[in-house]
């Protein structure tokens, strides 16, 4: 029988992925209320992963500490100098290459939202921005 | 193999369960009639208008709405006739025409109204094709039009024939713009604006019907707060203008 430790390279990886999957279910979604034929799904998933990417960070914001959680133990196991089965190491790799984009498109994101406050206390009449 | 389908199989779980949760989706009911399957193009029997200007901006549809925008060279009045004469008949019923409008609602469920709006910008002309199911009840007129910015709130309610609807018509410009524009395709469409305020903080208006004078409307609106700001530095506080719609015999007393 299969323990969860054994699979936890796979599931770290799952993690990161999940969250790109997330334009793509929203297609789905949007194209099976559409109408729902393979047309109609088709155009939304390309709508949605066209448009998902500009809002991708905000969209996907609660999954963050999943990915950074799996992509993070996926990091150390990689620093571990133990031997341990090719799939593994292939599946830490790929956790933490597919990671990192989504860290540096948060940190931008972040870095933006902290100057904003930043200039809002400023500016000597304050600021909102309005959404 | 195994593991790439435990891991696509998990991941995209997991996208599922967070897309669901977080109401990623749309909620409403299945695009169906006139709304669905349209891809990309417009509902059938409702023509697209060419020549356009390159760049026209297209079609765009969300929950029981459907709009399509346009740009052409030509004349209004050359727009308006070309849809007078090509709105299929059997899908639609045209129930008013005038100098910037056309009124119509789809036959096989009149809840669900559009029209067609062609603004002289100068050297053009600006086409706004739209529908709008605003879930209308049985008996509601089916001469009294709508726009292209009224989305439903709620279901209408039926007092002793004065039906009173409620329509989110945005959050975007003064509500005496769509106090005229309302006016516009009033008039368009059979019914005399016979009252209009448009400087007050609740534009309104009321109307006659030309072909049952007995029947009248009033049309109010005002901005209402939805959801109140958190006080925090972003104002994330959500408000929208909201057109109170009364229709039947008296409704303007």
């Amino acid at each position: 029988m299969t323990r969860v430790t054994d699979a936890r390279h796979l599931i770290g990886l799952s993690f990161v992925l999940s969250a790109y999957w997330v334009p793509v279910v929203m297609g789905i979604a949007w194209g099976v209320w559409l109408g729902g034929d393979p047309i109609s799904i088709g155009q939304g998933i390309g709508l949605s992963v066209s448009q998902g990417w500009l809002e991708f960070p905000i969209r996907t914001l609660p999954l963050a500490p999943l990915v950074i959680g799996g992509a993070g133990i996926a990091a150390l196991q990689l620093l571990r100098r133990a031997p341990r089965p090719r799939t593994e190491i292939v599946a830490d790799k790929l956790a933490v290459a597919l990671a990192v984009p989504y860290v540096a498109i948060l940190l931008y994101a972040a870095a933006f939202y902290v100057y904003f406050i930043i200039a809002c206390r400023l500016a000597p009449r304050g600021c909102s921005l309005i959404l | 193999m195994r593991s790439v389908l435990f891991v696509g199989g998990l991941s995209f779980a997991i996208a599922v369960v967070y897309v669901v949760a977080a109401g990623l989706a749309p909620t409403g009911q299945i695009a169906t009639g006139p709304f669905a399957n349209l891809h990309g193009g417009l509902p059938a029997g409702l023509p697209a208008y060419v020549p356009q200007v390159q760049g026209s901006p297209g079609g765009s549809s969300g929950e029981g709405r459907f709009e399509w925008n346009a740009q052409t060279p030509d004349e209004t009045a050359k727009v308006l006739h070309f849809y007078e004469q090509n709105i299929d008949g059997k899908t639609w019923t045209v129930t008013g025409s005038g100098d910037k409008t056309i009124s119509f609602y789809y036959r096989a469920a009149p809840g669900i109204r559009g029209g067609v709006v062609a603004s002289d910008s100068g050297r053009s002309t600006f086409i706004t094709l739209w529908m709008t199911d605003l879930k209308l009840p049985a008996g509601y007129p089916l001469d009294f039009p709508s726009t292209s910015r009224a989305r439903p709130m709620g279901a209408p309610t039926n007092v002793a024939g004065v039906f009173t609807a409620r329509w989110d018509v945005g959050s975007v410009g003064a509500p005496g713009t769509f106090v005229d524009d309302f006016a516009q395709v009033l008039a368009d469409s059979g019914w005399d604006v016979t009252a209009r305020t448009t400087t007050r903080a609740t534009p309104g208006l009321q109307c006659r019907s030309r072909s049952s004078p007995l029947v009248t409307c009033a049309v109010t609106t005002k901005y209402e707060i939805t959801k109140p700001s958190t006080g925090r530095v972003v104002y994330d506080a959500v408000g929208t203008f909201v057109a109170t719609v009364r229709v039947g015999q008296g409704a303007d007393r």
